[in-house]
């Protein structure tokens, strides 16, 4: 949806036609706050995590409040329950790292103020992250700055259907800002998805680290929603803006998902 | 009804027998100077008060009993002739009448006075006639005059956003509009994403928008009916005209290619502002395009009296590439038509009509960068609609009183929803291809328009609508609502076989009571089906919207309209005024769910939601016709909302282009015969869209909570625009014309919103902005003041 704004405005621009933005005053409705829970349980060793806190009000300008009184806890559909305990700021986890394992379906309850948000989703096998490696790349009608820039490859397993979610590190820091969801649907892909630009651009000795999630139907569905609405344009390209479609029950935003994670790494070398 | 009917027909049968013998005057009427057959001029008999008005192809005909008569042909603009005949037999009469010649002085008319008020005598209501002479006078963004844009400056026609070239007409979706150039269906009217509209104004001649009271020949949309006729050609000699403006350049050729007999135009429009990319430097515009052109060309002959074939074709296309992106998309129209008239009362018109849209997107492969990297994400998106239609249409002028129309027509459609084809060797994507849909439908229809008395008109009539989805096609069926999760049933067709059928009857009645001669009463109702459906989810429709046909799943949709008003005119036609109410039942009318996914879908049924709408409003109009000021002013209150289970929660809310007020005011001056001037003003209610209440935090980013569908209105929309006209040689005895055109859009530079849309509230600097979480509403505003100049030319 970005690359059709940028190349809308691009158009305008070459059109001589210009086009502006400009800040508005709205006067929106007040509403009650609701809970909000992000969870995520992945193949690898690592204790499972979930988040719980409030929505705010729209115009209120400080940050959403975190809830620490929540109830949390993860079962699988072959009888383990994994409690989590509170650590800070709506962060609960389990005590120590859990490995999560593919096929399982994981479900989570998370009880605030008497009331009971659940959630399941299923993890899915990931393929690996076949290499990485980075290039310096002139300025030409695609590469907008010149620099360095990182590529991927990967597989994707042919006659099924599957759904991707990718994160990107610059040394340790997530890459793509606030609206950067980087969801896939393999529908169009061939089976070999390689050489592919991942976002940003980087300098010599920069580590670029890149992860591959699985995602479910479900899951896909939610970060695609989420993707359209945190880069609605207002209605040219962009459809109604709508909530990202939750799986969690009793009114609660947010998603609790159950990935198999990969992930690679490359440093960038002159 | 059925009964009704019957005994109508059998009345209609016996009046000739009773009544005494009459001959038939028909024939045509042209335009003098260019041969251009005249729609809608007026063949009047003074003694008996009797008169006719041209169809189509200016094809009148009128009974009259044996005696010496004084004839009376007019039109709009046009000088009067006046003629005495004598009728023994039944006699072909044509006519050439003369504009009337351009003058600031009043045209004062001496001696009877003839009305020219169709505007109170005709049973139409709710139509809207485009003079495209005068809209050459106006105010017009980047100087490309336009058809569509005149439209939406009318009453019951709302627009969606700034330069949008959508049709919003009474409540009614841009998808609901059927628009024909020469009886060929255009499904997709706009050029740079609705800036432009497709039709070039220097080939077209008239353009007629019926809001209701769609006449029974005509069906396939709920909403409205544009039908645009380009010209025939100048039939008497060779004229050139074109235009030079800071968008395009246009170039028309017509003349005779055997004198009063046979003519041709060709017509063409580009556009020039890619041309300057080439001198640029930048990197950035390597490859860049953006144009768009128009080729519209026609030849007619006159076989004889009674035959006439006309070919038409209209061929334009969009191409805009930046940044390794691309978009494109063409329509193709073409028709062939054959009139011929039976005996003196018979007309007959027998139409081919193909019509062919395209788009396409894509990454663009890079040829000259071999690198495994280069072309990794390189595709190309393909789509297209293909119809094909034949039409058989008579009009019987039974009598004086009575004028039939009947007629057939088939249609056979194939959508090709998509096709991604990998470029290069190194794409990610795989070859796709999303099933086809093939349709056919066809309609017979049957109406009469009948004097029954001075004071009472009505025009009444069916129509019967056929469809049928066919094969090849996998088809699904569902438990309730159509999703993913509920397929009970998977059916696979064989090509051309069955897969649904639909049918349905489409009464039409208006009727028109006379109050005096310069004031009457109208009424109508219609009923509409339509059987293709665009699946576009952006408030604006793009061209990479897709068009369906009905399926098992996607019932046709319905739409019943009844509108009324009152008509008058004032001093003697100079001033026409109406105030007309409606109110439209929609039903099935197609909307999406949340997130709905339509690209690339095989099962974009389970997307589709279907509801119903419901619009009604109030609509005032006054125009000036003649004099040194012309031009009109409208207003329209009115209110559109829907229903649709699944969306909005079931609630009802507001269509994204409700406004609830649309004021327009167009006047246009002749200071001197050198000069004039023009201005329009415009306003409208802000419309509804989607804003949030809540927001929260999830992973780095910060969502939001919707909780209402189209729950907040943006500022209203207002603009003026001036134009100013000068003809610095205007001297009838010279072949060489010239005129220039200045305007001014948006005059006092309100920025009026494009889009409005939420985003973050970032701090720190614009290469390394820190988010804290803030939320910010910010609008889009394409056009401050844009001046333009175009320079006009005929010779």
């Amino acid at each position: 949806m970005k690359t059709l704004r940028n190349f809308l405005m691009a158009i305008l621009f070459i059109g001589g036609l210009g086009s502006c933005t400009e800040v508005i005053q709205v006067d929106l409705d007040e509403d009650a706050s609701r809970v909000v829970v992000e969870g995520l349980v992945t193949d690898r060793l690592h204790p499972f995590e979930v988040k719980v806190s409030r929505t705010i009000s729209f115009s209120n300008e400080s940050l959403p409040p975190t809830v620490d009184n929540a109830t949390v806890s993860i079962s699988d559909n072959a009888g383990n329950t994994f409690p989590l305990t509170f650590v800070s700021k709506g962060l609960y986890t389990t005590s120590g790292p859990v490995q999560g394992v593919v096929g399982r379906i994981y479900t989570l309850s998370v009880t605030v103020d008497g009331v009971t948000y659940t959630a399941s989703d299923q993890l899915n096998a990931i393929p690996p992250i076949d290499s990485m490696y980075t290039k310096f790349q002139e300025v030409s009608a695609v590469i907008p700055t010149e620099g360095y820039y990182a590529y991927a490859s990967s597989t994707d397993p042919p006659n099924e259907q599957n759904y991707y979610q990718y994160k990107f590190y610059k040394n340790g820091e997530p890459v793509g800002g606030t609206s950067g969801i980087f969801v896939n649907d393999d529908r169009f892909l061939s089976s070999s998805i390689s050489n592919v630009q991942l976002p940003d651009i980087y300098e010599v000795g920069d580590t670029v680290k890149m992860e591959q999630l699985a995602l479910s139907r479900t899951a896909y569905l939610f970060y695609s929603g989420l993707f359209s609405q945190l880069n609605n344009d207002g209605g040219f390209f962009s459809t109604p803006p709508a909530n990202a479609p939750t799986n969690l029950s009793g009114g609660a935003l947010g998603f609790f998902q159950a990935s198999g994670i990969a992930s690679d790494s490359v440093v960038v070398k002159p | 009804m059925r009964k009704f009917l019957f005994g109508i027909v059998l009345s209609l049968l016996a009046l000739p027998a009773m009544a005494q013998e009459k001959f038939t005057i028909s024939g045509v009427v042209k335009d003098s100077a260019n041969g251009e057959v005249m729609l809608g001029a007026i063949v009047k008999i003074e003694e008996l008060t009797i008169g006719a008005t041209t169809n189509e192809y200016g094809f009148f005909s009128i009974q009259v009993p044996k005696g010496t008569y004084t004839i009376l042909v007019y039109g709009m603009g046009y000088k009067k002739i006046r003629q005495t005949i004598t009728v023994e037999q039944s006699m072909t009469l044509n006519f050439e009448i003369a504009e009337s010649a351009i003058t600031t002085k009043e045209v004062v008319v001496k001696g009877k006075k003839e009305k020219e008020d169709a505007n109170v005598q005709d049973t139409k209501m709710s139509t809207i006639q485009i003079d495209v002479k005068q809209m050459k006078k106006l105010p017009a963004l980047f100087g490309e005059v336009d058809i569509i844009k005149n439209l939406q400056m009318m009453p019951g026609v709302q627009v969606a956003g700034e330069g949008n070239t959508g049709l919003y007409v009474r409540g009614g979706g841009a998808d609901q509009n059927l628009i024909l150039l020469d009886e060929a269906p255009v499904y997709n009217a706009s050029h740079v994403f609705g800036i432009f509209s497709v039709f070039n104004s220097d080939a077209m001649k008239t353009a007629e928008l019926y809001k209701g009271g769609i006449p029974a020949q005509h069906g396939g949309r709920l909403s409205s009916l544009l039908d645009i006729r380009s010209k025939d050609g100048n039939s008497k000699k060779f004229k050139a005209t074109g235009g030079l403006g800071l968008i395009s350049s246009r170039l028309t050729l017509e003349g005779p290619i055997v004198k009063d007999k046979a003519s041709y135009i060709v017509s063409a429009r580009r556009t020039y502002a890619d041309m300057f990319l080439k001198l640029s430097s930048n990197p950035q515009f390597d490859g860049a395009k953006l144009y768009f052109y128009d080729l519209n060309a026609k030849i007619n002959y006159n076989i004889n009296e009674k035959n006439k074939v006309y070919l038409a074709g209209y061929f334009g296309k969009d191409v805009l590439q930046a940044a390794g992106f691309g978009i494109d998309w063409s329509n193709a129209t073409g028709t062939a038509r054959w009139n011929h008239i039976y005996g003196k009362k018979l007309f007959s018109n027998t139409t081919l009509v193909y019509s062919n849209f395209n788009y396409g997107l894509g990454v663009i492969e890079n040829e000259n960068d071999n690198s495994a990297e280069a072309n990794s994400t390189a595709f190309r998106w393909v789509s297209n609609l293909k119809e094909i239609t034949l039409k058989q249409d008579y009009t019987w002028f039974l009598n004086n009183n009575n004028e039939i129309a009947f007629g057939v027509l088939g249609s056979y459609k194939i959508y090709n929803p998509g096709e991604l084809k990998p470029q290069g060797d190194n794409s990610i994507f795989r070859p796709f291809k999303m099933q086809s849909y093939y349709s056919t439908d066809q309609a017979l229809y049957l109406s009469n328009k009948q004097k029954l008395s001075p004071r009472w008109m009505f025009e009444y009539g069916v129509r019967y609508s056929f469809f049928q989805n066919l094969g090849r096609d996998t088809v699904f069926t569902y438990n309730g609502t159509p999703d993913r999760s509920n397929i009970t049933d998977t059916m696979v067709y064989g090509r051309g076989e069955l897969i649904k059928a639909y049918n349905g009857f489409e009464p039409r009645v208006s009727g028109r009571f006379l109050i005096n001669d310069a004031s009457s009463i109208k009424f109508s109702y219609n009923r509409m089906f339509q059987y293709q459906h665009l699946l576009s989810n952006s408030a604006s429709p793009l061209p990479t919207s897709q068009w369906i046909p009905s399926t098992n799943v996607l019932s046709p949709q319905k739409a019943d309209q009844v509108a009324g008003g009152y008509f008058r005119n004032f001093k003697e036609n100079t001033f026409e005024a109406s105030a007309e109410v409606y109110y439209k039942w929609m039903h099935n009318v197609v909307d999406f769910k949340d997130n709905a996914d339509l690209i690339g879908n095989n099962e974009v049924e389970t997307e589709v939601r279907r509801g119903k709408g419901w619009s009604y409003g109030l609509e005032l109009f006054v125009r000036k016709n003649k004099g040194k000021l012309t031009g009109w002013t409208s207003y329209t209150w009115s209110k559109t909302q829907f229903d649709v289970p699944d969306v909005n929660e079931g609630r009802a809310y507001y269509a994204s282009y409700d406004r609830r007020h649309n004021v327009s005011v167009v006047l246009a001056y002749d200071i001197s015969k050198k000069w004039n001037i023009a201005g329009n003003w415009v306003m409208g209610t802000g419309r509804p869209i989607t804003m949030p209440t809540q927001k929260y935090v999830f992973g780095n980013s910060f969502p939001t909570f919707i909780p209402e569908r189209n729950n907040y209105r943006i500022q209203a929309y207002h603009r003026m625009d001036l134009s100013a006209t000068w003809h610095p040689m205007r001297k009838p005895e010279r072949r060489f014309q010239s005129y220039w055109n200045f305007s001014l859009y948006n005059v006092y530079m309100r920025r009026n919103p494009f889009t409005v849309f939420v985003r973050d509230k970032n701090e720190g600097t614009l290469d390394e902005p820190i988010n804290t979480g803030k939320k910010e509403v910010a609008k889009l505003w394409l056009f401050s003041i844009i001046p333009s100049i175009t320079y006009n030319f005929t010779f």
